[in-house]
């Protein structure tokens, strides 16, 4: 049966402590005596826990075998932090692919809010009334004093720009986040969501426009709306599809194809809320300033152009095997 | 070899397999409570300071909370070893299911599906999906692929335990590897057990060694650990 227990520990016991050294060293990052032998005193003890495991050595051997070994396992085989050139290769157009690729929840997300949009802006804008009951007193009241009157740069300092700008993050950022995760379950809360935010904008918009607003709320939201709106479907979509994974799993377990699904939504998760963290940028410092009308919306066509051209052109002529 | 305990096998590409402890949901319950008290306490002292600089501090708490509420888990989950201050008290950490290390996709998944696993309210959902998965996974670990385990303890010499003096005995019977492995285990542990407890386990591992039942069976079976400690 070859090498006794007794044996083995003694003969082997100094090189386990040298490698328990070593990984205590590695685990604190403190590399000042070298290493390098390190993947090879590592493969030395998994030989060894093999060996104790065949010959039936006792659970106290081997529990501080298995020790090493996991700990090992931990070091040498742990992620790297990935180069710089993935995130610009992700921005110059990976991202735009995964969208792409995603297209059908792409409709059927921004079919979610444009519907619900349209025909809340529409509903309202002939019958302005509803606004009362589709949007709260509250919030009418406050459309009224938002937009009632013209907003000039001499009411609003700098300071208000970055605690509106903290709030776009918070609220924004945190409502898109959140529309991602409810996707899970089936995709029904990214849905409700969505509709949900198609509905609110949409009576929002048709109350102020027909109230005479308008030229106070469409030249403020036509240049934010661009990279904001988007990010929200884009939300939707990753929430989506996540949802549809286990109700058409494929070939796959249903737990695997919402693993898949997960970890394909991540770029596209922090893409939107790098767009979101954009948006908030233009909307609390560009979008307030009282400059002439037909200049912000000239603006505002131009990053609306942008983010539909990105996403359309973006990463096409790439042929890579990603 | 299958067991019913929160273990779970992971198999190295050196081809030995190692357990991983799997955490159970007290210890995550009250490593989540560390946590919220610890992003509590640090919006409230912020909100302190901030409060005098108007709306430009205003601004800058609302970033901090944000950051509290978004980014506390996954920044720390993945450059802290898997650890959010709340876990690494209790001893605890996130890892892939396959043992490495957890990175940015599993981290970032099974922190934003936290929605979900808190509906309808107090992680009820999150707690049923840990019961059913049989490796205590909220939804968020199930789709990030990861698990919550104890903290590797560091290697210890109370783990090699010295068999208790006895002289070796002849084995009457042949013995497989697990029942030898049974025989070693009971043996160096049997210090920690207590005469009464030690005596009532020889009685059933004695007819297995084809040792005599009765009060010496406990030192017989310290004798026939020698010998296969001694000899294979």
């Amino acid at each position: 049966m070859g090498m006794s227990q007794e044996a083995f520990v003694k003969r082997y016991q100094g090189r386990w402590l040298d490698l328990d050294e070593m990984l205590d060293r590695l685990e604190k990052g403190d590399l000042d005596r070298p290493v390098d032998d390190f993947p090879e005193r590592y493969q030395q003890v998994c030989r060894h826990l093999a060996v104790a495991r065949h010959r039936g050595y006792s659970p106290g051997v081997r529990v501080n075998l298995e020790r090493l070994v996991a700990r090992g396992h931990t070091i040498l085989y742990q992620h790297r932090p990935g180069p710089w050139e993935k995130i610009l290769d992700y921005v110059a157009g990976g991202f735009a692919r995964d969208v792409r690729k995603n297209w059908a929840y792409l409709l059927a997300a921004t079919v979610a809010f444009v519907l619900p949009f349209l025909v809340m802006m529409g509903w309202i804008y002939l019958d302005p009334e509803v606004a009362l009951d589709v949007l709260g007193e509250d919030m009418v009241f406050q459309l009224d004093a938002m937009y009632g009157s013209p907003f000039g740069d001499g009411d609003r300092g700098s300071e208000d720009d970055v605690m509106m700008f903290g709030f776009y993050i918070y609220n924004n950022v945190g409502i898109a986040l959140r529309t991602f995760g409810a996707g899970v379950m089936f995709g029904l809360g990214s849905l409700a969501i969505i509709l949900f935010n198609g509905l609110f904008i949409g009576a929002a918009s048709g109350y102020v426009t027909a109230m005479g607003y308008g030229d106070q709320f469409w030249p403020f939201v036509i240049g934010h709306g661009s990279f904001e709106l988007t990010a929200i479907v884009l939300a939707g979509m990753a929430g989506l599809k996540v949802g549809a994974a286990p109700i058409w799993p494929g070939r796959r377990g249903r737990v695997d194809a919402i693993r898949e699904a997960a970890r394909d939504s991540v770029g596209i998760i922090l893409g939107f809320s790098v767009m979101l963290i954009i948006a908030a940028f233009i909307e609390a410092f560009w979008s307030p300033r009282a400059i002439d009308a037909s200049i912000r919306y000239g603006v505002g066509a131009v990053l609306w152009a942008v983010v539909i051209l990105y996403f359309a052109l973006a990463g096409r002529s790439y042929r890579g095997t990603r | 070899m299958d067991r019913i305990d929160n273990h779970l096998a992971v198999e190295t590409p050196e081809g030995v397999e190692f357990e991983l402890e799997l955490s159970g949901i007290t210890l995550r319950t009250f490593a989540f409570l560390i946590d919220s008290l610890i992003k509590a306490a640090v919006v409230m002292a912020f909100s302190f300071g901030l409060f005098i600089l108007g709306g430009f501090g205003q601004g800058l708490l609302l970033l901090i909370a944000f950051g509290a509420l978004w980014l506390y888990g996954p920044l720390f989950e993945v450059f802290y070893h898997g650890q959010t201050p709340g876990k690494k008290i209790l001893g605890i950490r996130v890892v892939n299911q396959d043992g490495t290390p957890v990175g940015w996709y599993g981290a970032i998944i099974r922190n934003l599906l936290r929605v979900v696993d808190f509906l309808p309210f107090g992680y009820v959902a999150g707690i049923i999906a840990m019961v059913i998965s049989g490796k205590f996974q909220r939804l968020g670990d199930l789709a990030g692929d990861t698990v919550v385990v104890y903290e590797r303890s560091a290697f210890t010499e109370e783990e090699n335990r010295a068999l208790p003096p006895a002289e070796p005995v002849q084995l009457s019977v042949v013995l497989s590897p697990r029942e030898q492995e049974a025989i070693v285990d009971f043996s160096e542990r049997s210090s920690s057990l207590g005469p009464d407890r030690s005596a009532e386990l020889a009685e059933i591992l004695a007819p297995m060694a084809g040792a005599p039942t009765g009060p010496e069976a406990a030192r017989t079976l310290h004798g026939v650990a020698h010998r296969i400690v001694r000899w294979g």
